[in-house]
């Protein structure tokens, strides 16, 4: 390299650096304009919330409309335009615009926003452009939530604790269950006691049934209820099933009332008492349930019998022989129908004691295949399976009991008539 | 009364004193000057490369973007407008870049140590040009000086060190001559020491007035009141950038459709 281009080279090298001074200078000047500009779009926001406050409603969405202008990216001033928009004081309501306006202000971190933007996707009100979606409502409810907005964890916690959404973790249902939501108790339970998640847990799944059930909720009592019946992590006792049953039954849940008839026709936990049974099925029938309907139907035919048509047995009441459940399915042959063909209408005889053991038989399949009961219920064959498969299952746990084997020995012998079925689809 | 062993100084001597005296008050308000001068210069430096690093870098990928944004437009349409327009936008982009990624940029903070503050300041009192006996000496002090401020704003405590030493130890910094010269150096001196104060001064406010400077007592405000302005302008470009890539995005698969 001459010298002549080693000077060249630095003279370059100075005008570099220069240009680079300049660009670093033009660089702050922007910084400090673009502020400027911020600042001007905060002082519009301010004068508009003043307006928005004092209900000038026009002159407020003025003043977010300059100040978007200025900058647009401010999440108050978004917000505030969301709000018109969700709220319709200045223009006409529209569900799109609004939520168009507070995804900007949610993605940027506002806690207003996110959980405004959650509610316009739950879609509890109507209005153009409305667009439910609870896994949306539900990503918007958490944001907020964590950054500690209590009524977006109060929203959260219905969401999940109505299944609507399902939970990201099993911490957060905790959440909601140990922050009072009933719903979220209720499921939290309902995890226990099915081992989804979380270890299988009665006593822990009794825990939280009682904690919704003790606020209230109809659903909780009837689980609560039920773990009493079972002795499921709680000392079996039939009076205190009957108790959370009635509760539930009251509040006009119609599951409770029908089970509430079985006992009472039963006299488990309760004085046998065919007139309150009846009471409770008609309650149940009334809301359109079809076991009460069948099982009231069956209460008339009986009472209708005379005796001598009734095999001479004096105390035939389909119901009397409830504890006894061996007395009411005996017939093998019959057995075999129901579970060839289990559209075949289940007899109102035998559909008396059904829901308990519905309930039983459901557990066990959950226990082990739980993910094919859920589709069951989602195509909603479960409740025709179920009832054949149920049948059967009780035969044979009651011929294990009679023959001295312990219910997890009878347990084993049910396997192969659950598993095939769940196999076969 | 032993009279005859005053000596009585000569109206030369008087005024040399005088004027050592006025000396040594104006070399101390120098020193203390240039100090305040150095470390503002420093902390504008590393704000300035604090806020090309954070901020500057964000500018110049908005405005690639939007030079991109631009060609794609002027591919389109293809007018002589639409050409300079991207020329234009593609210019701004290369020089943000280039400011953004340059020397400036690389400036790293700036908190010197009670140490190192203290060692500066006996080198500017020590080795200042102004306080040069001859041009000689002057062109030593000069050089050594512009060396210390390098070593000051890196937070070189050896480097200072050594400069200390180099100046004590060269021959230029021996002293001593007639009342006369002393006088007439001294005059020189303080006349050079007047003019630099007023340089300082000059320098300081055209420092103080500068775009950085300004945006730096803003930033600093803010943090006072609690709040990260640079972190702010930072998510304003960031949330901008996002739009001018989706407005790019969107213009080129339009492009591709035709």
């Amino acid at each position: 390299m001459s010298a002549g281009e080693e000077k060249r080279g630095a003279l370059v090298q100075v005008q570099v650096a220069a240009l680079t001074k300049a660009g670093a200078k033009s660089l702050a000047a922007r910084g400090r304009a673009d502020l400027r500009l911020r600042e001007e779009a905060e002082e519009w926001l301010k004068k508009g919330v003043e307006f928005y406050r004092q209900r000038q409603f026009d002159d407020a969405f003025r003043c977010f409309e300059v100040g978007i202008q200025l900058n647009s990216n401010l999440p108050e001033i978004q917000f505030m335009l969301g709000l018109s928009f969700d709220e319709g004081f200045v223009r006409p309501r529209n569900n799109a615009t609004a939520r168009a306006w507070y995804r900007k202000a949610a993605e940027q971190g506002l806690k207003e926003a996110q959980y405004n933007l959650g509610l316009l996707y739950y879609g509890w009100d109507d209005g153009p452009g409305l667009l439910q979606n609870y896994e949306q409502a539900a990503i918007w409810f958490r944001m907020a939530a964590e950054q500690g907005y209590e009524k977006a964890q109060w929203r959260l916690s219905f969401l999940l604790g109505l299944g609507l959404v399902v939970p990201q973790n099993h911490a957060e249902v905790r959440k909601a269950a140990e922050q009072g939501n009933s719903y979220a108790q209720r499921n939290l339970g309902d995890l226990y006691r099915d081992g989804q998640g979380v270890h299988q847990d009665y006593v822990q799944a009794a825990f939280w049934y009682r904690k919704a059930a003790e606020q209230g909720h109809a659903d909780a009592q009837l689980n609560l209820g039920a773990s009493y019946f079972y002795g499921e992590g709680v000392p079996q006792d039939y009076a205190e099933a009957a108790v959370w049953w009635r509760k539930a039954a009251e509040l006009g849940h119609v599951e409770a009332q029908y089970t509430l008839g079985v006992i009472y026709s039963a006299g488990d936990g309760v004085p046998q008492d065919y007139e309150q049974a009846a009471f409770w099925y008609r309650k149940a029938a009334e809301l359109g349930d079809s076991n009460a309907k069948a099982a009231l139907a069956t209460m008339r035919r009986a009472e209708s019998t005379p005796v001598f048509l009734n095999g001479g047995q004096p105390n035939s009441h389909p119901h009397a022989e409830l504890k006894n459940p061996a007395n009411t399915i005996t017939s093998e042959v019959h057995m075999k129908d129901q579970i060839d063909n289990p559209q075949v209408s289940i007899k109102p005889e035998e559909d008396v004691r059904l829901p308990i053991l519905e309930a039983r038989i459901e557990r066990e399949w959950r226990q082990y295949r739980s993910g094919y009961v859920k589709s069951l219920q989602k195509s909603g064959q479960l409740q025709k399976q179920v009832r054949a498969t149920a049948l059967r299952c009780v035969q044979v746990l009651h011929d294990a009991e009679n023959r001295g084997l312990n219910p997890d020995q009878g347990r084993e012998l049910i396997q192969p008539l659950i598993h095939p079925q769940w196999d076969s689809s | 009364m032993n009279s005859e062993i005053v000596r009585h100084l000569s109206p030369e001597e008087k005024e040399l004193a005088r004027k050592r005296q006025e000396l040594a008050i104006l070399q101390a308000e120098l020193t203390d000057r240039e100090l305040v001068l150095a470390n503002l210069r420093a902390e504008l430096a590393a704000f300035e490369g604090h806020y090309l690093r954070e901020v500057g870098v964000l500018y110049a990928e908005l405005d690639d973007w939007n030079a991109k944004i631009a060609e794609l437009v002027s591919e389109a349409e293809g007018s002589e407008e639409a050409k300079s327009a991207a020329a234009e936008a593609r210019g701004q982009a290369e020089e943000s870049y280039a400011a953004a990624h340059g020397e400036a940029a690389k400036a790293a903070d700036f908190s010197p140590s009670p140490e190192l503050k203290k060692l500066f300041r006996e080198v500017v009192k020590q080795i200042h040009p102004d306080n040069a006996s001859d041009e000689a000496d002057r062109a030593v002090r000069n050089r050594l000086m512009a060396e210390a401020n390098l070593a000051y704003r890196r937070g070189g405590e050896d480097a200072l060190r050594r400069i200390l030493e180099e100046y004590k130890s060269s021959p230029e910094s021996v002293k001593g001559d007639s009342v006369g010269a002393d006088l007439v150096r001294v005059l020189r001196q303080i006349n050079r020491i007047v003019k630099r104060l007023a340089q300082i001064e000059a320098e300081a406010a055209e420092l103080a007035s500068s775009e950085i400077a300004l945006l730096m007592a803003k930033v600093e405000t803010a943090t006072a009141g609690g709040r990260n302005l640079l972190a702010e302008m930072k998510q304003d470009v960031l949330r901008r950038i996002d739009l001018a890539r989706n407005e790019y995005e969107d213009q080129s698969s339009k492009m591709r459709q035709r």
